[in-house]
């Protein structure tokens, strides 16, 4: 399997968010001074990752399982450099879309024409380009009558069709998608299906965050199951799934 | 490849400017009269406070505070709205790749742009005074990036700075109060105390300040004062800078 040279490689990568009591402002640094210093030489930790080694091949597709709090998110977001690790190394090798969560970076109060082109050039696309790819966006996401309402009148399914549109007509080299599949009726499911295959034959990595065990049946072939921020799982699909089930 | 990605650079930068814009204006033409409005009206409230009742002594009175004004005004809306930048744009810095900085850069770009657009009105008012323009609009360009990048600084700190402590915005509020008269924006800096001034030009906007003015009021360049203040915005963006490279890998996780 492991010809290719890796898209996504972690190598010993942890990961710890501080936990912190309230919202600081400064008014409550002075009226709760000793717990604050105290806070800031004892931080509470939770650790997510915890030494996490990992390698994706090109074009490669990676089920992510694990229960809730397991480090899915963490994982997809360290590979998008939203967060960073604490030790360890990251490299990525290859342009990345992301779908992180439902609307994903959506500015509410702008409408879902500027929004396409907000959410591509941010993720890397110049306008140009993106202008070129707007009408297939809108045409893959089914939404012509509402493209120039604000987003906060869609619903939470417009909203994730058009995420999903964008993201995938940017033709990623790698594609970061987290728990968000599972929406749209029996028709939108069909056209998202033939697009991920299209994407997935044109040699896109995929790394795929979800519960649903279908989805993960249908797109990954190989799958990693995260328990307390370690890797207790990894291998083919069938075999994976076979010992949780 | 370079020159793509230059563009992909000024593209992100643009996209972000115009959003601002269409969140501030709901992209209405009037919305920049609309940013005209506050300085004008409380200069006018000083001019009558100061000129009508306190009786002071000011050629072209008008000129030399509404160039003061102005160039506040660019300055305080920008540190207020820095403030929240990151807050407001969680969304983008949760779950995109955006470089965090063109944020805080964005948010100072769309307040310059309506900043260099009171350039004509304070042009207007000049020849309405009767002074002429001169070589010293030679350097303008200077003064106008030196603004920036002291502006930038300050934001930097502000924003950063912010994330740890909420209520910094008003508390910000309440300083830039306090600094408005602390620098001579509405009274010239004769009008202080000799011995005072020393103090008044301790203050890293004083200079910028005298510089920016003396374009539109004298109008003539001291080349030692607009070095000083070149000096000091260069220092105010380093540090603004660096404290926010030291915050910024855990940007995600505080918003």
């Amino acid at each position: 399997m492991r010809m290719e040279k890796p898209s996504v490689k972690f190598e010993n990568v942890s990961k710890k968010y501080i936990l912190r009591r309230r919202s600081y402002g400064l008014k409550s640094v002075i009226l709760h001074l000793p717990q604050y210093i105290n806070d800031l030489h004892n931080p509470r930790v939770f650790e997510a990752l915890k030494s996490i080694d990992l390698e994706i091949s090109q074009g490669e597709t990676l089920g992510i399982i694990g229960h809730n709090g397991s480090g899915k998110t963490s994982l997809l977001s360290l590979i998008g450099n939203v967060i960073r690790p604490d030790s360890g190394r990251i490299t990525v090798d290859g342009r990345i879309s992301m779908m992180l969560s439902l609307g994903t970076g959506f500015c509410q109060e702008l409408s879902g024409r500027e929004n396409i082109i907000l959410n591509g050039v941010l993720q890397g696309i110049t306008r140009k380009r993106m202008n070129e790819l707007m009408d297939d966006i809108i045409d893959f996401s089914g939404i012509e009558e509402f493209i120039d309402s604000p987003i906060f009148q869609y619903s939470s399914g417009m909203q994730t069709r058009l995420g999903f549109g964008i993201v995938t007509a940017l033709q990623p080299e790698i594609l970061l998608v987290d728990e968000v599949m599972a929406v749209g009726d029996v028709n939108f499911a069909k056209k998202c299906d033939e697009r991920m295959t299209k994407l997935l034959n044109n040699g896109t990595t995929l790394l795929l965050v979800s519960h649903n065990m279908h989805d993960i049946r249908k797109y990954c072939k190989r799958v990693i199951r995260l328990d307390h921020g370690q890797i207790v799982e990894d291998g083919p699909t069938e075999d994976v799934l076979k010992k949780i089930i | 490849m370079i020159s793509e990605k230059a563009i992909l650079i000024k593209d992100q930068i643009m996209v972000l400017i115009a959003k601002d814009f269409k969140l501030k204006y709901n992209s209405t033409a009037l919305g920049f009269l609309w940013s005209l409005c506050m300085p004008i009206a409380q200069s006018l409230v000083y001019f009558f406070a100061f000129r009508v009742i306190m009786r002071f002594k000011v050629d072209n009175y008008l000129l030399y505070m509404l160039s003061g004004m102005f160039l506040w005004n660019f300055f305080c809306s920008s540190i207020i709205m820095s403030c929240n930048t990151f807050i407001l744009n969680g969304q983008l810095i949760k779950k995109t790749s955006v470089t965090r900085h063109f944020l805080i850069q964005g948010t100072i770009a769309s307040e310059f742009i309506h900043f260099a657009l009171t350039i004509p009105i304070l042009v207007i008012l000049m020849i309405v005074s009767g002074i002429m323009p001169s070589w010293s609009f030679l350097f303008l360009p200077v003064v106008l990036i030196n603004l920036s990048m002291f502006t930038l600084g300050c934001a930097f700190l502000a924003a950063t700075i912010n994330m740890y402590l909420r209520d910094l915005e008003r508390i910000i509020g309440i300083l830039l109060q306090l600094a408005f008269f602390l620098i001579p924006i509405v009274y010239p800096l004769e009008s202080i105390p000799e011995k005072y001034r020393f103090y008044i030009k301790l203050n890293p906007f004083f200079y910028l300040l005298k510089s920016w003015r003396d374009i539109f009021y004298t109008p003539q360049i001291d080349l030692a004062d607009l070095g000083t203040g070149c000096l000091q915005s260069t220092v105010i963006l380093v540090i603004g800078y660096l404290v926010y490279r030291y915050k910024e890998p855990r940007l995600a996780e505080m918003v």
